[in-house]
């Protein structure tokens, strides 16, 4: 009896302080952490070195070299070799990206149906619209698979720029009225005029046809998973990892497996658009309400008929925004992987920023931005959209406005585009620009008409020139002291610091607010993820990532709570931050780079500032949500207490928001984790980022960019599992869900 | 029509064995203390042919479940359930939608409308689930359209219409396969008092054209009292009482259904024979009452006599009624087992 005695004694002590509150239980985490450093800075004879860094430790990344290099190059258990294998699928890629191509931009080249598979993929999609959409839905599919197999036969032109131009019209006014028919229509007419046209329409090209593959494979990933519980949980741990994992290290395996070029650049796509629709199809799966299902069940369904005409219909809403989400991930993916030589809109601004052509660079990143807002956009309004009943006394013709409208753009369209050359290859002359004939630059604008012998275009970049060499003149000298004061009185001594530390500190600090926050089983979790950071290889360079993102969380917040704050004092405030918030969060992270290139060139600063821009959107985002989901009754309550605004917000908003809040920080790390890497791209900093993107030029190097990329995931996944549990135990305790 | 005999629903790690280890009546605080959630416990009633039986408790009371069981949506851990002859447990999958399909229609307390399909593509889903054809379809569509008082709605959208009219959606899709069971599961609690109140008087008025066999459920007692011809009263997954409403008022088994009963209007639901006294006390050439009918209905008549009406079964006298006793039954505390207990 009285061994239990002895050993329960113990962990009621723990348990109880567990639940100590305050600067003591601040102390408590801490004093594991300070003994090691004291240990470590008084007497650095007693700390072992292998205790602080691992710095020699290659196992890891040597041994993922040479498995890479296996899987390439040997035959896989004598019997085939992967890299065959992996290049016969992008073979089948080929072929809807030619097509897809051809249609939009360089007309059609008979080349016959393609491999078969395809045929069945068309179809299977075509039946899942049939599915979604009703007859309607199918009956577009049809006209246009009809459409593609007769443009392939006969070998017809691109569809004009002047019927794509309208047919973005009138979808942006089927789906969210006039405004976005403007929006629609002339984000598109501004591909078309500024010449930018063929890029984007190789950019659009592509996004055709992985996005559809991507959200079908998640589809069916999600809809396995939610059918069968051991699938699940095999997924949804691989789609954490999968999430935090930076976009490189999506591209570079797939650059050594497929090589360079359309095909790795698709199919890194369509594996990093996956993991958001198998997530939003488990959502949407579950959340069907037991009622409806049970609705089913009593009408006599079967389960087939249970999933296709009940749960699938159900969850419809959230299909739809996960679609959305794959279209957004599919373009901001293509644009980045220029990197792997993916043609588009990506490879110029790559070359131009590469090249320091700010100007052009800015051209091209703002089509870019006009392209993802308008994709985004009409992808918003698509899953916005609810059933209405239709009134059938109107006429057929006022039944359906916009098939009428749609059908007539075609039309005419085709018309014009046959009357006059231009309606059909005005922006073909689009970035080759060289052959241009004459120059005629516009009164009282910096924008110049060029004509091409194949056609006319636009370009602004004069403007952007301008505007950038004004930066330097004006700006120069104050940005340069800025920056050099940034980098010599605050990121290197920070950067030393997170270097200076000792894995087996960050190790037990880790664990200690690990088991604060979710017991053993969590800091054994974090434990294993720091550990494993200390033997990959990679320390050094971890915490000079590390280092880098936790400064740019701090500017972050210090910039993005006091807007969320101010954002969420009125509705219209709210609206109008939330729609600048939901605009940067579907720009293609690349984008952020420009701006920054332009301002600081290279170095920590302007990878900084790249991160805090696009890092700051979530902590504005959830300090807003936080405090406005406060319940207005508490806030009554407060007011008739006698609370001043201040103290209403001190006292009663913020700790009710502030788990929300933190995992807003959360966010901020995870984006600033990936943005960190991108930025690597624009040189001047080391770590993770550096690591993977030398694996872009070195073959050889590649399985060490996975550990690194890998590295960046389980960073921002200790992150991620510290801060998520730190919350729900706190909104548990508040009462909030 | 429908029997289920000692149905038992066990929520926890193993129930089945848990069951069986304690010979499959174990009392309800065995079953607490084992850490299972006894959402039914043995459960054993009669659904006539033609009658509504109404399933009364609070919520947690298991009510829900015990209908679950019934049209099978769950399975029971163990008893049986006969429908119509068939034992639904038993039954393969195929029979059991088989079943569903053309015997038994349900309305689900929050309406569970099919947010994607018409008014009229709700209505005759489980037709369409079927494989009726368009025609027939649209056919039964109409009629149900116009039964359940929603003509000309039929190309709308459940969130185009309000909770009430929803609802008699609900009502139309569960009567599309004409069922011989009809389950309705808190129809309408999700509405507005004056709504449920409109929606009372329009299940009555279908069911008097209709005249299916209904088990309906509800948190209302007086919602039981006006629809029901039996009240099964269910008190932490057992059925505490099964009655008529009069049953429940004059002789409740325990003190939750004392509770229940307490705050009726009593003259609506007493009847003649159950407060009259002695055949004897009657006066030969006294007027006669029916002794079936409620108070209410032939209080006016007993106040105003000065001796006691005699109160008579088919025509034969079989007791007397006097004012005393009604004043007692619906103003007094009429129930000399309350007034006891309320002493003690």
């Amino acid at each position: 009896m009285a061994a239990p005695v002895e050993t329960e004694a113990p962990a009621s002590i723990i348990e109880q302080l567990r639940r100590t509150r305050g600067w003591r239980m601040a102390l408590l985490l801490l004093s594991p952490y300070l003994v090691i450093q004291i240990i470590h800075q008084a007497a650095p004879g007693l700390f072992p070195d292998w205790l602080s860094k691992l710095g020699d430790f290659r196992f890891l990344p040597d041994w993922a070299n040479e498995a890479l290099l296996y899987l390439k190059d040997e035959e896989l258990l004598g019997l085939f070799n992967l890299k065959d294998v992996t290049r016969t699928v992008s073979g089948w890629l080929e072929w809807p990206l030619e097509l897809s191509e051809q249609l939009l931009i360089s007309g059609g080249d008979s080349f016959g149906w393609g491999p078969v598979p395809w045929i069945v993929i068309i179809g299977l999609l075509a039946g899942i619209g049939a599915l979604l959409g009703g007859w309607r839905l199918a009956a577009l599919a049809g006209v246009c698979s009809l459409y593609l197999a007769m443009f392939n036969t006969f070998g017809w032109g691109a569809v004009p720029w002047v019927v794509l131009v309208g047919l973005f019209a009138v979808a942006g006014a089927k789906l969210g009225g006039w405004r976005l028919a403007l929006l629609a229509g002339g984000c598109s007419l501004y591909l078309a005029v500024f010449g930018v046209w063929k890029d984007s329409m190789i950019t659009l090209s592509i996004v055709f046809v992985v996005a559809p593959l991507a959200a079908l494979i998640g589809w069916a990933s999600g809809l396995a998973a939610v059918k069968a519980k051991w699938f699940e949980a095999l997924l949804v741990p691989m789609l954490n990892v999968m999430q935090s994992m930076p976009h490189f290290s999506y591209l570079l395996p797939i650059s050594v497996f497929i090589g360079i070029g359309d095909e790795a650049g698709a199919i890194a796509t369509i594996l990093f658009a996956v993991p958001p629709m198998a997530r939003l199809t488990i959502l949407g799966l579950r959340s069907v309400s037991p009622e409806v299902r049970e609705a089913g069940l009593m009408s006599g369904c079967t389960r087939w008929q249970m999933l296709w005409r009940v749960e699938m219909p159900a969850a419809r809403p959230q299909l739809l925004v996960g679609i959305n989400q794959v279209l957004m991930q599919c373009f901001g993916m293509t644009v980045l992987a220029s990197f792997v030589g993916t043609r588009g809109l990506g490879l110029p601004l790559l070359n131009y920023l590469q090249s320091l052509r700010i100007g052009k660079a800015l051209e091209v990143g703002v089509a870019i931005v006009l392209m993802a807002i308008m994709l985004d956009r009409l992808g918003q309004a698509l899953g916005a959209r609810r059933p209405e009943h239709i009134d059938m006394t109107k006429s057929w013709v006022a039944r359906h406005p916009f098939w009428i409208a749609g059908s007539a753009v075609v039309a005419a369209g085709i018309v014009v585009a046959r009357l006059t050359e231009y309606a059909a290859l005005l922006p073909r002359g689009g970035i080759v620009s060289t052959d241009r004939l004459w120059e005629l630059r516009l009164p009282g604008t910096d924008i110049v008409v060029l004509d091409g012998r194949k056609g006319a275009t636009v370009s602004t970049e004069p403007f952007w020139e301008w505007m950038v060499d004004w930066v330097q003149l004006n700006l120069k000298s104050p940005l340069g002291h800025f920056r050099d004061f940034m980098i010599l009185e605050i990121l290197f001594p920070m950067r030393d610091a997170f270097q200076a530390l000792p894995w087996i500190g960050l190790l037990v600090l880790v664990a200690a607010v690990g088991w604060r926050f979710g017991g053993w089983r969590l800091a054994a979790i974090v434990a294993a993820f720091v550990a494993y950071l200390a033997f990959s290889g990679f320390w050094i360079e971890s915490m000079e990532t590390l280092y880098l993102v936790v400064a740019a969380l701090i500017v972050s917040v210090v910039i993005g709570v006091p807007i969320g704050i101010f954002a969420s004092t009125s509705d219209r405030r709210y609206a109008s931050v939330q729609v600048i918030l939901d605009t940067f969060q579907v720009l293609p992270s690349f984008i952020y780079l420009i701006p920054v290139v332009m301002l600081f060139r290279v170095g920590p600063v302007a990878a900084l500032t790249a991160i805090v821009i696009y890092a700051t959107v979530p902590a504005v985002r959830y300090t807003m949500l936080g405090l406005r989901n406060v319940p207005a009754d508490m806030i009554e309550a407060a007011e008739m207490s006698g609370c001043t605004r201040a103290q209403v917000l001190r006292k009663v908003k913020f700790p009710m928001a502030f788990p929300e809040i933190m995992l807003g920080m959360n966010q901020v790390l995870l984006f600033g984790l990936l943005l960190v890497i991108i930025s690597a791209f624009i040189g001047g900093i080391d770590g993770l980022g550096d690591d993977i993107l030398l694996a872009r030029t070195e073959q050889a190097l590649v399985g060490e960019g996975i550990v690194a990329g890998f590295n960046v995931a389980v960073i921002g996944l200790t992150a991620d599992q510290l801060i998520t549990n730190y919350a729900r135990e706190r909104k548990a305790q508040l009462g909030i869900d | 029509m429908i029997s289920c005999r000692d149905v038992w629903k066990l929520y926890g790690p193993d129930p089945q064995r848990f069951l069986d280890h304690h010979d499959g009546a174990p009392s309800v605080d065995t079953v607490k203390e084992a850490g299972y959630i006894p959402a039914v416990v043995s459960a054993s009633l009669d659904v006539m042919p033609g009658e509504i039986l109404v399933l009364m408790g609070l919520s947690g009371s298991g009510k829900s479940t015990l209908v679950r069981c019934l049209s099978r949506l769950i399975e029971p851990t163990s008893g049986s359930v006969h429908f119509a002859g068939i034992d639904l447990l038993a039954t393969s999958g195929k029979e059991l939608i088989d079943i569903r399909r053309h015997r038994m229609g349900m309305v689900l307390q929050h309406f569970a409308l099919f947010p994607h399909r018409t008014v009229a593509e709700n209505i005759v889903f489980p037709l369409e689930v079927q494989g009726v054809d368009g025609a027939t379809r649209r056919e039964r569509a109409e009629e149900i359209l116009a039964l359940v008082g929603l003509e000309g709605r039929g190309g709308y959208y459940p969130r185009e219409l309000s909770g009430g009219q929803q609802q008699r959606v609900g009502i139309g899709r569960s009567l599309a396969v004409e069922p011989d069971v009809w389950f309705l599961d808190e129809p309408f609690s999700a509405l507005d008092p004056l709504i449920r109140r409109e929606m009372q008087d329009e299940f009555l008025r279908l069911q008097s054209v209709l005249h299916k066999t209904i088990v309906f459920i509800t948190h209302d007692f007086s919602e039981a009292i006006r629809l029901a011809d039996r009240i099964a009263i269910l008190y932490e997954g057992e059925i505490v009482q099964l009655g008529r409403a009069e049953d429940l008022v004059t002789q409740p088994a325990t003190d939750y259904v004392r509770n229940f009963a307490r705050d009726v209007q009593r003259d609506r639901i007493l009847t003649a024979r159950s407060v009259m006294g002695d055949v004897s006390d009657a006066p030969e050439d006294a007027e006669t009452v029916d002794a079936g009918a409620v108070l209410r209905e032939i209080a006016p008549a007993v106040l105003a006599s000065p001796h006691p009406l005699a109160v008579a079964e088919d025509g034969v006298a079989v007791g007397s009624l006097d004012r005393n006793a009604v004043i007692d039954a619906v103003w007094g505390t009429g129930d000399p087992e309350g007034a006891d207990s309320d002493a003690g």
